[in-house]
């Protein structure tokens, strides 16, 4: 009842959709309680607010594959905030994660955040220097979607965001250079760089060439209540135009039966210790080595051996 | 609680972790040009005698030219190139006298230079306002490419692994100097803006210049990589771009036009 409420009075199009506006409220007081009272520069505000600035990033996502709000202009003015909240041109989600990264490829060239990207061979410094090589990636991809024929209106959208974002920042340092750069810039880029993080967390090791084996899923529900249902990767990919709320139900019902089980991770924090701490790379990657006969899967032939090798 | 200093060194622990990430992958392109120098060492020049494929064909390097329309008062299409193929067909290469057997699908990496790949594919098709209609389709316009090695040509070979239709020892030195000038630039211009962000104390103009030169490094860094990396790509893996422009309006008389 207090979401319908909610939603009504916030011009919502899903009543679910009052959690992420909740988020970023959250977020954006924690920023402000940081550069107004000195009190507040602390280090669990900062941790609170790099923690919110990735689910700002998640809301980034959401809000690119479906608006929240039912009329355009709040639309956009939401977009500037969350752009704000990490310090890019939320739009750049479009060309980058709705229309590259969900088919995996750019026009025969490997998808801008492809786990490939990266190869130490201790996992670990993939997981950190991630960021530096997707993050060009894909500002060079967009620069060059956004010149072409008939993207004039994504251009605007995309400079005004960006104008927005660098704007309040850069007006922020001005006032105050050091409470800025270290209780506002850096939760910003932690968020932006953490869900870079995330491309590789859900596909290292995966199978991107088939329809159930591609992502990896977090499926605790405390983790995905907070994360808006964004652990429910595989089937996010293949119909994205599903409401993020309604992914736990449409997970268990298409993807349970037919994906890997490996690839249902309960914990994320779990699977980041095993894998990126303790772990090697080519021990914990479930896709690789697995055979055949451990799949349960009634609703499709088994895949021969060679199919799960990348 | 924590002072403005610890999280400034907090700070420029998080630029370090960045910096020496950033050093390690570039280190890793340096490893891979190294070991393609050690490959070339010893190339020789030669002359395909004879190509078994066709037309006298020793191989091949097929690619995909992808281009889309881009926006803006002239008609314009923006060209790049992916999805390479080295194709080897087999021949005989003479080499100061003596044959050398070249084997139908050796693993050979065949390179070509700039110039080869700005003949093929620099210039528009004759029929422009065909292929801007295409590339201002949503798939874009695409066409199939290739550059051949063929009976008669000029090139080096080194050890069955790399023929190319240039001295590729050159190539590696350069793509080799300019990897190495980045990482070395990269981490003395991080220790001096560190040396900067150093200056106490922290309400100072220097410092707070230390500071945002610490955060510019940060976030330029990485495109900088990437730049780097890019032109270090092997010549058979490299993404090449161009615009092609015609100086009228789309449909006007062909006459007039000035595609490039």
């Amino acid at each position: 009842v207090v979401n319908r409420v909610l939603q009504a009075g916030l011009g919502l199009k899903h009543p679910a959709d009052v959690r992420q506006v909740g988020i970023i409220a959250t977020y954006m007081g924690l920023l402000a309680a940081m550069f107004l009272v000195p009190a507040c520069r602390n280090v669990f505000f900062l941790a609170a607010a790099c923690y919110f600035s990735f689910l700002n990033a998640v809301v980034i996502h959401n809000t690119m594959h479906k608006p929240p709000f039912a009329a355009r202009p709040v639309n956009a003015l939401f977009r500037w905030v969350l752009s704000f909240g990490n310090l890019y041109p939320a739009s750049a989600n479009v060309p980058s994660h709705n229309l590259v990264h969900h088919t995996f490829d750019d026009e025969g060239q490997p998808d801008w955040a492809s786990p490939d990207h990266v190869r130490f061979r201790l996992n670990l410094l993939n997981l950190i220097h991630f960021p530096n090589v997707a993050g060009p990636n894909t500002f060079d991809g967009v620069s060059r979607w956004a010149k072409r024929k008939g993207r004039a209106r994504f251009r605007t959208q995309y400079r005004n965001e960006m104008i927005f974002a660098f704007g309040l920042t850069g007006a922020l340092l001005l006032l105050d250079f050091w409470t800025t750069l270290f209780f506002v810039l850096l939760p910003q880029l932690y968020g932006a760089r953490c869900i870079l993080r995330i491309n590789l967390i859900q596909h290292q090791g995966a199978d991107t060439t088939t329809k159930w084996d591609h992502s990896r899923n977090f499926v605790g529900r405390a983790f995905n209540w907070i994360m808006c249902n964004n652990g429910y990767h595989t089937i996010h990919h293949n119909q994205p135009n599903l409401h993020w709320s309604v992914l736990h139900e449409e997970h268990e019902k298409q993807c349970v039966p037919r994906m890997d089980p490996r690839l249902n991770e309960k914990s994320m924090v779990l699977y980041l210790v095993r894998t990126f701490l303790f772990g090697k790379l080519r021990a914990v990657v479930p896709a690789k080595g697995l055979e055949p006969a451990s799949y349960d899967r009634p609703n499709e032939p088994k895949p021969e051996p060679a199919a799960l090798q990348r | 609680m924590l002072s403005l200093e610890h999280f400034g060194l907090l700070a420029l622990a998080i630029l370090w972790v960045s910096v020496l990430l950033i050093a390690a992958d570039a280190w890793s392109v340096l490893r891979d040009l190294r070991a393609l120098a050690r490959t070339v060492r010893s190339v020789v020049r030669a002359r395909v005698k004879q190509g078994e494929g066709e037309g006298g064909t020793l191989a091949t390097l097929t690619f995909e030219q992808l281009g889309h329309a881009l926006d803006g008062a002239a008609p314009a299409i923006d060209v790049s190139h992916g999805a390479f193929e080295t194709t080897v067909a087999g021949g005989i290469l003479d080499v100061d006298g003596t044959t050398c057997d070249v084997e139908r699908g050796a693993p050979l990496r065949v390179f070509f230079d700039d110039a080869a790949f700005e003949r093929e594919g620099a210039s528009a098709p004759a029929d422009f306002d065909s292929a801007f209609e295409r590339a201002a389709s949503p798939r874009g316009y695409s066409r199939p490419l290739a550059l051949s090695v063929k009976e008669g040509d000029e090139v080096f070979f080194a050890d069955g692994a790399v023929l190319a239709t240039f001295d590729p020892r050159s190539w590696v030195a350069k793509k080799s100097r300019l990897v190495a000038l980045y990482i070395a630039l990269h981490l003395v211009t991080a220790g001096l803006v560190t040396g900067v962000a150093l200056a106490m104390p922290m309400d100072t103009l220097v410092a707070k210049l230390g500071g945002a030169l610490s955060l510019a490094h940060f976030l330029g860094s990485a495109p900088l990589l990437r730049a780097v990396k890019e032109a270090a790509r092997a010549p058979d893996e490299a993404r090449r771009f161009w615009t092609w422009k015609l100086d009228r309006a789309p449909g006007a008389s062909p006459a007039a036009a000035g595609a490039r």
